[in-house]
């Protein structure tokens, strides 16, 4: 059940692994929007080699990136299938019945393949790079300046932080749950849907009580170790921005620029 | 209750909710239509709603949110779907809650829950029609219109073409989300009865 999380952590020592959260956020949301400003084969062979050399200095094997398309796979087809048999073109190439897959669906279909590929690597390698909770430090960081606007970003990076923590073990929960539901002769996603609705609720039951009893225990740990809120109060991870992160948001700059004139040439 | 397990609260219904996005958790309303979905992450969200207010049911709804965006990120239909899936549940929760917030009863639950699933549904065609698709248009160039016939252009907004498709909105859209919110209302009206009855958690107008 592990593996269906898209982005586990990978420990590692690379410079991408060193960088601080805040950095690789920014990066990687900037990314999600200059990719559309690729139009043509040259801006996508930029966005695909500066993906790459993320992929490369992260120094994680591609089959974890490879992993991370898996569940998209079906989504990616249908929408590439999609693109070359919708979009009108000049230069049809095969024609069959009513199916015309010209030369403009099919470079379309291609960029279509590849936004959906750099967008999840990108966000792969945020997740594969990023240890959870240094990861949920870089969004409380970030929030910072909503202080101002009497937002408790402690409250909110401490709540984070705990679900992330959460998140294996609740899963560990669920797994035992289900296997414990299933030695007892249960059934799931079997019969029609007011039967598959059913089978939900001897699984969400329990699991709502466990995760109650730990949040229980939680509570009581904290606040028997003194927690009175966030005012005052130091961190044991600090993050730390370098000129590596500098380079790493110049980088994005750069490249936002060179898409930008490339888009006004072309 | 303290602060501190009231926040500690908070963290675990939204651990849980994201747990509930999990593939092997859903279902699909038609066999074989794997995009058509229902996952019921809501649930731990209504409970956090009925034990701690609407206010904490918000901070659940927006951390289960940004989890979805770092552990499920699946390219353009996560960032697109993500906020649409937050004011829609946003809404359908904030209704149910006015409904039934004086008093947890089957007659102020089943009103809370029908007008939330008119107003939850009118949200997303809407959403649908000036968010959504437009930006899948761009982003994906998944465009419903040539696969569903009589779309009317409405405007431009920059590059985002802005169309209405009455075909798709009311045989795709709206029976896949009314039918989504009134298995959300029969799963949570079944965990509330139990927890109730067994008094799993103080639900503090129930």
């Amino acid at each position: 059940m592990q593996n269906m999380l898209m982005g586990r952590y990978i420990p590692g020592d690379s410079i991408i692994h060193r960088m601080d959260p805040r950095s690789k956020l920014l990066v990687m949301i900037a990314f999600v929007v200059i990719i559309f400003l690729a139009h043509d084969w040259l801006g996508y062979l930029l966005l695909v080699l500066y993906t790459l050399a993320g992929v490369l200095l992260s120094k994680i094997s591609v089959s974890y990136f490879l992993r991370g398309l898996r569940p998209m796979i079906g989504l990616i087809l249908f929408t590439v299938i999609f693109q070359m048999l919708f979009t009108n073109g000049q230069h049809v190439i095969f024609s069959l019945w009513f199916i015309k897959i010209s030369t403009e669906s099919l470079i379309n279909a291609v960029y279509i393949f590849f936004r959906f590929v750099l967008i999840i690597f990108m966000s792969t390698i945020l997740t594969l790079t990023t240890p959870p909770l240094t990861l949920a430090d870089g969004i409380e960081k970030g929030l910072g300046p909503l202080k101002k606007i009497k937002v408790p970003v402690h409250e909110l990076g401490l709540m984070l932080s705990i679900s992330l923590r959460f998140i294996p073990t609740l899963m560990d929960d669920t797994t035992m749950i289900m296997n414990a539901q299933k030695a007892r002769g249960m059934d799931f996603g079997e019969g029609n849907l007011l039967k598959k609705i059913k089978s939900v609720i001897p699984i969400l039951i329990p699991l709502f009580v466990s995760s109650f009893r730990r949040a229980d225990d939680l509570a009581v740990a904290m606040e028997s170790r003194g927690y009175q809120g966030g005012d005052g109060r130091t961190k044991y991870r600090q993050l730390k921005w370098q000129s590596r992160d500098s380079l790493l948001v110049v980088s994005i700059i750069i490249m936002t620029i060179l898409l930008i004139l490339w888009s006004k040439v072309s | 209750m303290s602060k501190t397990r009231r926040m500690v609260l908070i963290a675990m219904l939204a651990a849980l909710s994201t747990i509930l996005l999990l593939p092997i958790l859903q279902f699909p309303l038609l066999p074989g239509i794997d995009f058509m979905k229902v996952e019921l992450s809501i649930i731990p969200v209504l409970i956090g709603v009925f034990t701690l207010g609407l206010g904490d049911g918000f901070i659940i709804l927006f951390i289960r949110s940004v989890l979805w965006y770092l552990l499920f990120n699946q390219g353009p239909s996560t960032w697109i779907g993500v906020p649409m899936n937050f004011v829609a549940l946003g809404i359908f929760m904030a209704i149910v809650w006015f409904f039934t917030k004086k008093k947890f009863s089957i007659k102020n639950y089943t009103v809370g829950i029908v007008l939330a699933t008119i107003a939850s549904v009118l949200v997303m065609m809407v959403l649908n029609v000036f968010y959504a698709l437009p930006l899948y248009r761009l982003a994906a160039g998944f465009d419903v219109d040539k696969i569903f016939a009589g779309a009317t252009h409405l405007f431009n907004m920059g590059s985002l073409s802005v169309t209405l498709n009455p075909t798709y909105l009311l045989t795709v859209v709206l029976p896949f989300n009314a039918l989504q919110y009134i298995i959300f209302a029969l799963v949570f009206g079944l965990i509330v009865t139990v927890f109730k009855k067994n008094k799993v958690v103080k639900f503090y107008n129930a």
